[in-house]
């Protein structure tokens, strides 16, 4: 590598180092990380705009827009609330219907939108029914990534990857798909087994109080729900036909976040201004111009030939060694970060060797994804999750949440193999 | 005008061991909605208001869902009101609260009122509080500093 590459090389791991030591934001330390490649003349200025994927971008902008407008009608509330109703007060019930809503509802909306929704949810029913809330609090912060991980909108990783690699939400749905939920079983049963003690039956009373629950005022507005839900649906049915219909997810999701503003006449400022992450939105293009960065000066064809000499006669070594250094450096790097870099390597590895790249793009989402929920750093919606339960009293320690997250993502990863095995043997 | 001639100069304040029960005795009292909190030096520590003492009385949840309505009643209120009845003013307050100096504006005071969706403030004369200034007694006392001969009917104080 020459001088050019170790400056963007130095570059990328300051900006990590800085978001790892709390020092500086994920969005400020990106930003300025991008800024200083752009300024040092590492990448030119036709590149910086190749570098940006701007599917991804849209895919993002897109489905805030949708999944905000749908937030603001109380319907993913319902569906927690619902959830545990029907468990009548079950404690090992409960968790499981929390595990399997949070698994579904992070499927198709952000993960950390998840966790804003349905935790919540949690605290004031546990508060109704006398529950400790923290098994249900642990098991929907790792559903949450693990259902985010089973298709290409549930999580940026995938997208990201799915962009890059030209996967599709039906290749998703049939590879990510099954592996997430054999993956969430064996996590569930996990946390239902460390939890026994805490997740007994409520009492009678509790029952009572719990079936007095009317989940029905939590729609605020039917008219919505209803335009909403049915937008989404043509959504859902885009993806589903994407490759019949040669519309990309972001020309998708960006048209159904029109068509529901004019349909809803919500006022669009407000929704783009309150609804639309900008900051995420800022630090995924400020991650792919870095990107760009080190593939212009020759960073990603270094860390790719040096990770091919390796593995260079086995594709499934390869794949096995892309799933778990993926999985265990995020359990430490943002996943959304890793991807956005690693995704580059793993095209060039398969160039280079003559692999085929499928399974190792799909090694490389399962372990960007999955190793998230190793702890706070790897994923924000554990940190979030983290976050209320400080404002309701509870305190989730970052050693404690990774001594559990550390085995959740050996269950996870090892699972994960399995399917790369299958995967790497079908391909 | 300078607020200084138009803030009330009472000075019923609270202390930070006072218990959020005697605070609350004392804002009915003398009808006000907040109250600064003062050493022994007559400097403002902080303030707590009828809002600080509700948020604390509910639970952090509530404020992350769309509508509390979903869930029965069963006296969770009242026993929380209760329960935070007995921990002290200082656990509750807000520090660094907005105060005004006596040689401020009306203008600039009221300005600031309505930017900082505040109710009630107090006035200071060299770091030590004079008074208080409301949203109420300003829009009173500024009504009789500029009609003196008006006869509407002035009720009691209330902040």
């Amino acid at each position: 590598m020459d001088i050019r590459a170790w400056a963007a090389l130095s570059i990328f791991v300051g900006v990590i180092v800085s978001i790892a030591s709390g020092k500086v934001k994920s969005t400020t330390a990106t930003l300025l990380g991008a800024s200083v490649m752009a300024l040092s003349g590492l990448l030119s200025g036709d590149q910086i705009v190749a570098a940006i994927d701007h599917n991804t971008v849209g895919l993002l902008v897109g489905m805030m827009i949708v999944v905000g407008i749908l937030s603001k009608c109380g319907v993913f509330q319902y569906i927690a609330v619902k959830a545990v109703k029907v468990t009548g007060g079950r404690g090992s019930l409960i968790l499981w219907s929390i595990s399997f809503i949070t698994l579904l509802l992070s499927a198709f909306l952000d993960n950390v939108t998840t966790i804003l929704l349905v935790t919540p949810v949690i605290l004031s029913l546990c508060d109704l029914i006398g529950l400790k809330p923290l098994p249900l609090l642990m098991v929907e912060s790792f559903a949450s990534t693990i259902g985010g991980t089973g298709t290409l909108i549930g999580d940026p990783p995938n997208m990201i990857i799915g962009s890059i690699a030209g996967l599709s939400f039906n290749d998703f749905i049939r590879v990510m798909t099954p592996v997430a939920l054999v993956v969430w079983g064996f996590v569930t049963l996990y946390l239902e087994r460390c939890y026994r003690a805490e997740l007994s039956t409520v009492n009678a009373e509790a029952t009572t109080r719990l079936n007095q629950v009317d989940e029905a005022k939590l729609i605020t507005d039917q008219r919505l729900m209803t335009k909403a839900l049915i937008v989404i649906s043509f959504v859902l049915v885009a993806f589903v036909l994407q490759k019949q219909i040669h519309i990309e997810p972001s020309i998708s999701a960006l048209t159904a976040a029109a068509v529901l503003l004019v349909i809803t006449g919500i006022d669009d400022a407000t929704v783009i201004r309150d609804e639309v992450g900008w900051t995420t939105i800022i630090y995924f293009i400020s991650l792919f111009v870095m990107g760009g960065g080190l593939r212009a000066t020759g960073v990603i064809t270094a860390i790719a030939h040096g990770i091919a000499s390796l593995f260079s006669d086995s594709p499934l070594l390869m794949a096995l060694g892309i799933l778990w250094v993926s999985g265990i450096a995020c359990i430490f790097i943002n996943s959304a970060a890793f991807a956005a870099i690693f995704v580059y390597v793993v095209a060039e590895i398969a160039s280079t060797t003559g692999m085929p790249a499928v399974p190792l793009y799909w090694a490389l989402a399962l372990g960007a994804c999955l190793g998230g929920n190793g702890s706070y750093l790897g994923a924000a919606a554990n940190a979030v999750m983290a976050d209320l339960a400080m404002k309701n009293n509870i305190g989730i320690s970052f050693g404690y949440f990774m001594k559990i997250g550390l085995r959740v993502v050996l269950i996870s990863l090892s699972i994960s193999s399995a399917a790369i095995y299958v995967i790497c043997k079908l391909s | 005008m300078k607020i200084g001639e138009l803030m009330d100069r009472d000075l019923t304040a609270l202390h930070e061991e006072n218990t959020v029960a005697e605070a609350i005795e004392t804002l009915l009292r003398h009808h006000m909605t907040g109250l600064p909190v003062l050493d022994e030096d007559c400097h403002v520590l902080g303030f707590v208001s009828e809002e600080d003492i509700i948020k604390s009385a509910l639970p952090g949840y509530v404020s992350e869902l769309p509508s509390s309505a979903f869930l029965p009643d069963y006296g969770q209120f009242s026993v929380r009101l209760a329960a935070v009845g007995t921990k002290l003013v200082k656990d509750i307050m807000h520090r660094g609260c907005v105060t005004f100096n006596v040689d401020e504006t009306d203008f600039v005071v009221a300005a600031e009122m309505i930017r900082r969706h505040i109710k009630v403030a107090p006035v200071l004369k060299d770091g030590m509080m004079e008074g208080y200034i409301s949203r109420a007694y300003l829009i009173k006392r500024m009504m009789r500093a500029t009609n003196p001969e008006s006869n509407v009917e002035i009720l009691d104080d209330q902040h």
